[in-house]
């Protein structure tokens, strides 16, 4: 019976001490609760969470692919495109061991582009930086009618040696950075 | 009631028997590998990263990039394999206690850069469950037993926890089937930028083509996953752990999202598979089962 107490106390403390640190890292349980403006900067405590993803069902979401491009100077290289008419060949991540929701997450997720978080990205492509131009999208997904709508929006180029922001979008700093 | 519940959970009065023991080192050492493996998977990519884009657990009040751009990642993987060793090997009691918090560590920084990842976690909470029960309890059995009780009762939590997060999240209506095909879109990019080409496996080519189809795979999902405390009871054991499993191997399938080590993991505590082992031991001439009693004993 003592074994019993104990592990219910072991239970219940452990249960408390997790909806604590799940209450005081409560940024990611949809739109819902806490409001946005009081609610502590984004997370859970690894390893314990409320586990809430995939709770928002249709919400629209933000991804990124990356191409590799020859000519940076062309003028329809902003344009938005669906997923045939990219520009380009496909930089593809995996083969380089490059987490792709590290990088979708950069691209929906940083709220400033400083000269700090353009050198966090280009140190991620480093190498191959030295002779690619790489074009980086952000896919905006949502539900239109009965189907999905997938829109890639060039965001962030970076050539060898500088990188250059998409002129009709609004960053929170300047429109172009130096590596 | 709670009594019941405490009973079904962890039943520190049965006799425990060879099979169980050895059931268990092999649970324990499951989870040691995974754990390992995610220590030496982050450990090297941590060198790689310069930025924190989202600050987790510790990096909300420490400033985390100082494990970045060095070889504190690589070194961070050395103490959680020494801690974790000395933990398993019953030559140190607070080796568990120590890797977990590396291990806290260690996911702080990998995951700075946006992703909350979901992946890590059960192995997580084992870890901590190890070094909960051994320093609460002194003998080896209730140790086991109390690991295996919290395991049940917290999986069973989360999972809950889950399906409740998605009805207060977006209600009711979540398992339309068109919420799948955003989902399905939303990984069909991922997977575009991971290969550099596009392709649908054949169920996600059903559920885009029929959205019964779709709703009908959600709510599959959204009920087991609601049900997981049923775990918390020995007899629902068999029946909801593996349709969990199940779910995270549909989930595979459709979504492209592996969550490996908890699939195994609901496996492994699905089943009896210690009266298993204690079938296959009763079968073994006399000294065999000496000796694997006498090293079950001596490392357990």
């Amino acid at each position: 019976m003592q074994h019993y107490k104990k592990g219910g106390r072991l239970i219940v403390g452990t249960l408390i001490v997790y909806a604590i640190l799940v209450l005081f890292h409560l940024g990611h349980f949809g739109d819902v609760w806490p409001p946005r403006e009081t609610r502590h900067e984004l997370g859970e405590f690894w390893p314990l969470s409320i586990y809430p993803m995939f709770s928002r069902g249709g919400h629209p979401w933000v991804r990124s692919h990356m191409r590799e491009v020859a000519d940076v100077s062309d003028p329809h290289l902003w344009q938005p495109r669906g997923f045939d008419d990219l520009p380009g060949t496909p930089y593809a991540l995996g083969p380089r061991g490059i987490n792709q929701n590290d990088i979708a997450n950069f691209i929906s997720k940083a709220r400033t582009w400083d000269a700090q978080r353009v050198a966090g990205i280009r140190s991620v492509f480093e190498d191959d930086l030295r002779q690619k131009n790489l074009l980086v999208y952000r896919a905006d997904g949502t539900i239109v009618g009965d189907s999905v709508s997938v829109v890639f929006t060039p965001f962030l180029l970076m050539a060898p040696d500088t990188t250059y922001f998409n002129p009709t979008l609004e960053y929170q700093t300047a429109t172009s950075a130096s590596p | 009631m709670i009594e019941k519940l405490l009973q079904n959970l962890f039943d520190y009065e049965r006799k425990e028997t060879v099979g169980e023991i050895v059931f268990y080192r092999f649970f324990e050492l499951f989870v040691v590998y995974w754990a390992l493996l995610y220590a030496w998977q982050w450990g090297p990519y941590l060198s790689r990263l310069k930025d924190v884009v989202l600050p987790l657990g510790i990096a909300e009040y420490i400033d985390i990039t100082f494990m970045f751009e060095n070889n504190l990642g690589i070194v961070n993987a050395i103490v959680m394999t020494v801690m974790l060793a000395l933990g398993f090997l019953r030559i140190w009691r607070y080796g568990y206690l120590g890797a977990i918090l590396s291990f806290h560590l260690h996911y702080a920084a990998r995951y700075s850069q946006g992703e909350i990842s979901h992946g890590s976690n059960l192995i997580g909470t084992t870890i901590l469950f190890f070094a909960v029960a051994t320093l609460a309890f002194q003998h080896r059995k209730e140790i086991r037993r109390t690991v295996l009780g919290m395991c049940y009762f917290f999986y069973g939590i989360g999972y809950t926890s889950a399906a409740l997060c998605k009805l207060v999240a977006t209600g009711p209506t979540w398992p339309a089937g068109r919420h799948l095909w955003m989902w399905i879109q939303e990984r069909t990019v991922d997977t575009f930028s991971l290969t550099g080409s596009v392709d649908y496996n054949w169920l996600q080519q059903l559920a885009l083509d029929n959205g019964f189809i779709a709703t009908a795979i959600l709510t599959f999902g959204l009920l087991v996953e609601l049900f997981a405390v049923l775990m918390w009871f020995k007899r629902f054991r068999p029946i909801i752990m593996p349709l969990l499993a199940g779910m995270h191997i549909g989930i595979m399938v459709v979504m492209r999202l592996d969550f490996v080590s908890n699939t195994l993991l609901l496996v492994f505590l699905a089943f009896t598979w210690a009266a298993l082992i204690d079938w296959g031991l009763r079968r073994l001439n006399v000294s065999t089962f000496d000796t694997i009693k006498k090293l079950s004993l001596r490392w357990a």
